[in-house]
């Protein structure tokens, strides 16, 4: 079975490979793959070639490597914290905003354009958008208590996500800016549009350590499928397997938040996609849900990019779009999506 | 020295004077555990009996470590090593609460090799995890649904692969809370001989167990509570008289015996007159 496992992730890796190759070559601009194989071998070639390839290398360096790696940074973090929230929760319905995390990362973000913090400090929205979710984290186990049941700490994240959707929606309520409530909502919306390197940098790190926090729970997690009692009495300790969940998640999600806003589905659907190739346990869908919640979101902006419309689309817009089609499918094969089926 | 620990098998239980109660939204609710006191040894079945809300499965839950008794002592071999360390914890006491349903169609195998998991954390388990996953499934009868979803499984098929699960720890001591509730008369005997070899190999068996037949062949001793009290404690036939089951169950049983044991039918409800004589309503 672990033979089949690593085939499994080497054909998931392959095909973020594939689709990553692809988004750098196709957009605006055509990009051929042999340019594209010396800009990736020799990266002077902005200073030495002609004038095509100093363009072709700006474009591939200044915006689409960078859009292409937080894309695959923003898929891993989403894919991995959905995998991780349903099966620290025991159920197939959550998704990684259900702990707040992502609704007060936003909101982090929405008052720091509402207060107009965008025009003196350039950074003001990712780091807000952090501390958005950082504060959402230490909220939920004050809330939650130290002993509290999942059930508790599910009704507490529902009431945090509750509170900073209100938040944001009475920050566009009393806005008297017109451009800044557009601003709000064009943010909401999630996309990597104009997205730089310094992104990358700033959104790295909490991606990063949050991912990692995640994905050193184990098998411990396991566990969990027999019920608290018995995980308790094989040995796992359960509240600090909630604060490392809690906390990684918090980290990945406020990250991405911060630098592409609100984007929806990914990890909800990323996990139930590759459960039939790689089992059921809950640690095992960890890897494997976090690559293929980038190769969805790669792919998603690669089609954002391809789609002949006025405006671009946005990306939290896209992904709901086809997420919500595959929950209904779900909902209709109802197999392993709630507690009772 | 938790490794140290660890080599012996464990040998004695002593429960120490045990009082718990529950909390309940700062109400301090009534004592679930009243001064328990009571030791176990390796190589015995022991089950507790008593009508439901005596105190069982909390007993079972202060053993497990599960729950802190608000008084008294919990001591594995005389110490309070075992119940402090949960790793050493985790290898020396498995426990099997009540219901327990999976969720996910995760395979029958799986569930059992989750047994392992105090014995370490590799990626790939090991020959002597394997051996033992084997064994239990085996024993427990379960090896034809290793490759089955859970969810496929029916109640008493669930039950005894949890107890498989229980099995594969090889732990010292096993807590099994109400374990033949859901299982035909063939998995019953199947259960209760598997506990007894078990209690052979030198472990020590805590039961809960409703049927007071299957409590009484099954068990060296039986624990009968009531009201978070233990009201008789000793050999089955000691434990299970007319005067204890009518003052505790409230029941009359009829009693008889046979060449395969002991057995005890509950035959009539008794009812407590206000003067306190009691007095037997046939159905």
């Amino acid at each position: 079975m672990p033979r089949k496992d690593s085939r499994n992730l080497v054909i998931l890796v392959s095909i973020l490979l594939l689709t990553g190759f692809a988004s750098l070559m196709l957009g605006g601009e055509f990009i051929a793959p042999g340019d594209m194989m010396r800009w990736l071998l020799d990266n002077d070639a902005a200073g030495t070639g002609n004038a095509d390839d100093t363009l072709n290398a700006l474009i591939l360096s200044e915006i689409r490597a960078p859009r292409l790696v937080l894309a695959i940074l923003i898929g891993f973090a989403l894919g991995l914290s959905g995998a991780a929230v349903q099966g620290l929760l025991q159920n197939g319905l959550a998704e990684p905003s259900i702990l707040g995390a992502a609704n007060s990362a936003a909101l982090g973000a929405v008052m720091a354009i509402y207060i107009g913090l965008t025009g003196t400090l350039s950074f003001a929205v990712p780091l807000m958008a952090s501390a958005g979710a950082l504060v959402s984290v230490i909220l939920l186990f004050m809330l939650a208590g130290q002993q509290g049941d999942t059930l508790r700490m599910i009704l507490a994240g529902f009431a945090i996500s509750a509170f900073a959707g209100s938040g944001i929606s009475l920050s566009l309520n009393l806005s008297d800016n017109y451009f800044a409530a557009l601003e709000i909502t064009y943010w909401l919306l999630g996309s990597l549009e104009n997205r730089s390197w310094s992104h990358v940098v700033l959104a790295c790190p909490l991606i990063l350590i949050g991912c990692g926090l995640m994905l050193t729970t184990g098998k411990k997690l396991d566990a969990l499928i027999l019920g608290e009692d018995t995980a308790f009495s094989l040995g796992a300790n359960i509240l600090r397997l909630r604060v490392q969940l809690a906390v990684g998640m918090a980290l990945a999600i406020g990250g991405s938040v911060a630098v592409a806003g609100v984007i929806g589905f990914v990890g909800l659907v990323a996990p139930h996609i590759i459960r039939p190739f790689f089992g059921y346990m809950p640690s095992r869908a960890l890897l494997p849900s976090a690559i293929f919640g980038a190769i969805l979101l790669v792919s998603a902006d690669f089609l954002i990019r391809l789609l002949p419309t006025m405006t671009e689309l946005k990306l939290g817009v896209v992904t709901a779009l086809l997420g919500v089609p595959f929950f209904i499918y779900l909902l209709l094969r109802g197999r392993g999506l709630t507690q009772s089926a | 020295m938790a490794k140290m620990v660890s080599r012996d098998t464990l040998k004695t239980v002593d429960v120490m004077d045990v009082s718990h109660r529950y909390r309940d939204h700062g109400d301090t609710l009534d004592k679930t555990l009243d001064g328990v006191s009571l030791s176990l040894h390796a190589g015995e079945v022991v089950s507790l009996i008593g009508p439901n809300g005596a105190g069982k499965t909390t007993l079972l839950k202060c053993l497990a470590g599960l729950l802190t008794p608000n008084s008294g002592d919990v001591l594995y071999d005389g110490g309070r090593d075992v119940l402090s360390l949960p790793e050493l914890r985790a290898r020396k006491i498995a426990y099997l609460p009540q219901f327990q349903a999976v969720h996910w169609p995760v395979l029958a195998r799986e569930v059992v090799a989750l047994g392992r998991l105090p014995h370490g954390e590799s990626f790939h388990t090991n020959r002597v995890d394997e051996t033992k996953i084997e064994e239990a499934m085996r024993r427990c009868g379960v090896s034809a649904y290793a490759d089955k979803s859970v969810l496929a499984l029916s109640g008493g098929e669930q039950a005894m692969l949890m107890l498989a699960r229980l099995l594969a720890t090889d732990a010292d001591v096993l807590l099994v809370d109400e374990p033949f509730t859901s299982l035909d008369p063939e998995r019953q005997l199947q259960l209760s001989a598997l506990l007894q070899e078990e209690a052979r190999r030198g472990k020590i068996i805590v039961t809960i167990v409703h049927d007071l037949t299957l409590a009484a062949r099954l068990s060296h001793r039986l624990v009968l509570m009531s009201a978070g009290k233990i009201v008789a404690l000793g050999l089955p036939d000691d434990v299970l008289t007319q005067r204890n089951l009518l003052s505790v169950f409230n029941v009359e049983a009829e009693f008889g015996r046979t060449d395969k044991g002991s057995y005890i039918i509950p035959s009539g409800k008794a009812h407590q007159v206000e003067h306190g004589a009691v007095k037997n309503v046939a159905d």
